[in-house]
């Protein structure tokens, strides 16, 4: 299964896209679908401080028939070491997001995305020059709190300068996480500016990476990305989830025992809370009290 | 001795303004029948793209043209010394311009190099498009049956949509294509 997590739908004005940028970004979901792509992540980039009040603005497409995840993601460029970018997930304008990405600008800010910073995906601007060099020491600590990195190649599909500067920073790269927790995407702005997921795969065995690694890079990493996302987001100390009653599926409704009624109860509810896409923390925590009693729940 | 090895590439041509007709997205595939549903605007845009060589608007693309632009996209990519390693053993054994797909043989040590340079291929003869390699193998045969099996899938969406549209000409043009196709790929030297 293969997973494009970078394609841009950053509004161009106002908050909500316009009916231009939807029809682009449904173009390139459809080219995504023939070339073979499973799943996709729609990348919002927002650079310094996150406004208040802020809605993903985010939607998902309507694909009937096509087995395709979608997922919306926030990718935030950070520039200022002082200022708190509020990267937690009490944040509810984060929260909104499925996956979280930070572009560092400065090796400070990069030193503290690697080491501290809450979030998913560390995405650096590969085809222009890196403004620091990348040391072990340092995404050594990203790599052992499972944050990726990563690769597009849509801007090197566009002009020849920003090729040679993603080849050579793609290798310093590989060079340092000994081609561990990489991933690929395309961060298209437009559909031709795609290509096959084994070409891709082909494109990262010229970067230097292992054949098996460079196919990883657009599946399995992308997939641990999508898990890692969730339980930053879902869980409480990354050890126990609590979901509701009615997102049990019909054939392990048994689990319940005799609480059905109280479920039926919390269905509706949840449905509800669904539709409306937001808040999630705060229906998750009415919600939380009634789950409890059905769930078998680990001790602590 | 060991003998020369060669490596085969399928590939297709997707371009920017032919329709993603064979796509299993019904909202696409509406799209494309609303568009054949209205008289005027039928005959100049072609829910079918360019299946057929009489639908085709544009000169079909000759052989030697993907040739070349592989060639420059090789010199541009990997150099004057990406050009040499490859420019022996490259040759496109055959290609459709109505189905858009072709095989492609190069020397299996330097395949990754032609391929990647088949991905940085933006254009053809200024018509935007993106060249996706669907298949490799070590022999023809097996190039040769997937291709087959490729244009009949196909082949077989945009008959079924002909049928939808009650287009019977359109239904048996695509019938002949279908087998005019597998002729050519079938009398292909091994």
């Amino acid at each position: 299964m293969f997973y494009d997590l970078n394609i841009p739908v950053t509004p161009s004005s106002g908050s909500t896209p316009s009916a231009q940028d939807q029809l682009e970004t449904r173009k390139r979901v459809e080219l995504l679908v023939h070339l073979g792509y499973q799943a996709v992540a729609y990348n919002n980039e927002i650079s310094g401080k996150m406004p208040q009040n802020h809605v993903n603005p985010v939607t998902k497409l309507a694909l009937p028939g096509v087995n395709m995840k979608q997922y919306s993601r926030l990718t935030l460029v950070v520039d200022d070491i002082s200022q708190n970018y509020g990267l937690n997930t009490n944040n509810p304008s984060i929260a909104g997001y499925d996956i979280l990405a930070v572009n560092p600008t400065n090796e400070k800010l990069f030193q503290a995305a690697c080491g501290t910073f809450e979030v998913d995906i560390i995405s650096l601007d590969m085809s222009a020059r890196l403004p620091f060099y990348l040391k072990h020491s340092t995404v050594g600590l990203a790599v052992e709190r499972g944050i990726y990195f990563e690769l597009c190649y849509g801007a090197a599909i566009r002009d020849a300068t920003a090729r040679r500067n993603l080849i050579s920073n793609a290798q310093s790269l590989i060079r340092v996480t000994r081609g561990k927790n990489i991933i690929i995407s395309s961060q298209a702005m437009r559909a031709m500016e795609l290509r096959g997921p084994y070409d891709i795969v082909n494109f990262g065995t010229l970067l230097g990476l292992n054949q098996a690694v460079a196919k990883d890079c657009l599946s399995s990493h992308c997939r641990a990305v999508a898990m890692h996302a969730e339980t930053r987001r879902n869980t409480n100390r990354a050890v126990m989830s609590v979901a509701p009653v009615a997102s049990l599926a019909e054939t392990e409704q048994w689990k319940l025992g005799g609480g059905i009624t109280s479920g039926g109860v919390n269905y509706t509810k949840r449905k509800k809370s669904n539709d409306a896409k937001e808040d999630k923390n705060a229906s998750s925590t009415t919600t939380n009290k009634k789950a409890k009693g059905h769930e078998s729940e680990p001790a602590k | 001795m060991v003998r020369f090895k060669n490596r085969y590439l399928l590939f297709e041509i997707v371009y920017a303004d032919t329709p993603l007709g064979w796509t299993t997205i019904p909202g696409a595939t509406s799209l494309a029948l609303v568009n054949a549903s209205q008289p005027g605007e039928a005959a100049d845009q072609n829910p079918f793209g360019d299946t057929g060589r009489n639908n085709c608007r544009l000169p079909p693309l000759a052989n030697k043209d993907l040739v070349f632009a592989l060639k420059d996209s090789i010199t541009e990519n990997f150099g004057d010394y990406g050009a040499g390693l490859t420019q022996r053993p490259l040759t496109l054994k055959y290609f459709s311009p109505h189905t858009n797909v072709g095989i492609l043989r190069i020397s299996r040590e330097e395949m990754h190099i032609v391929w990647g340079a088949l991905t940085f291929i933006k254009e053809l003869k200024g018509r935007p498009c993106i060249i996706k390699v669907i298949h490799t193998s070590g022999t023809i045969k097996k190039c040769q049956l997937t291709t087959i099996k490729y244009d009949r899938d196909r082949i077989m969406f945009l008959r079924n949509q002909a049928q939808m549209l009650k287009d019977n000409q359109m239904y048996t043009q695509l019938g002949l294509a279908y087998k005019e196709s597998a002729d050519e790929v079938n009398a292909l030297e091994i």
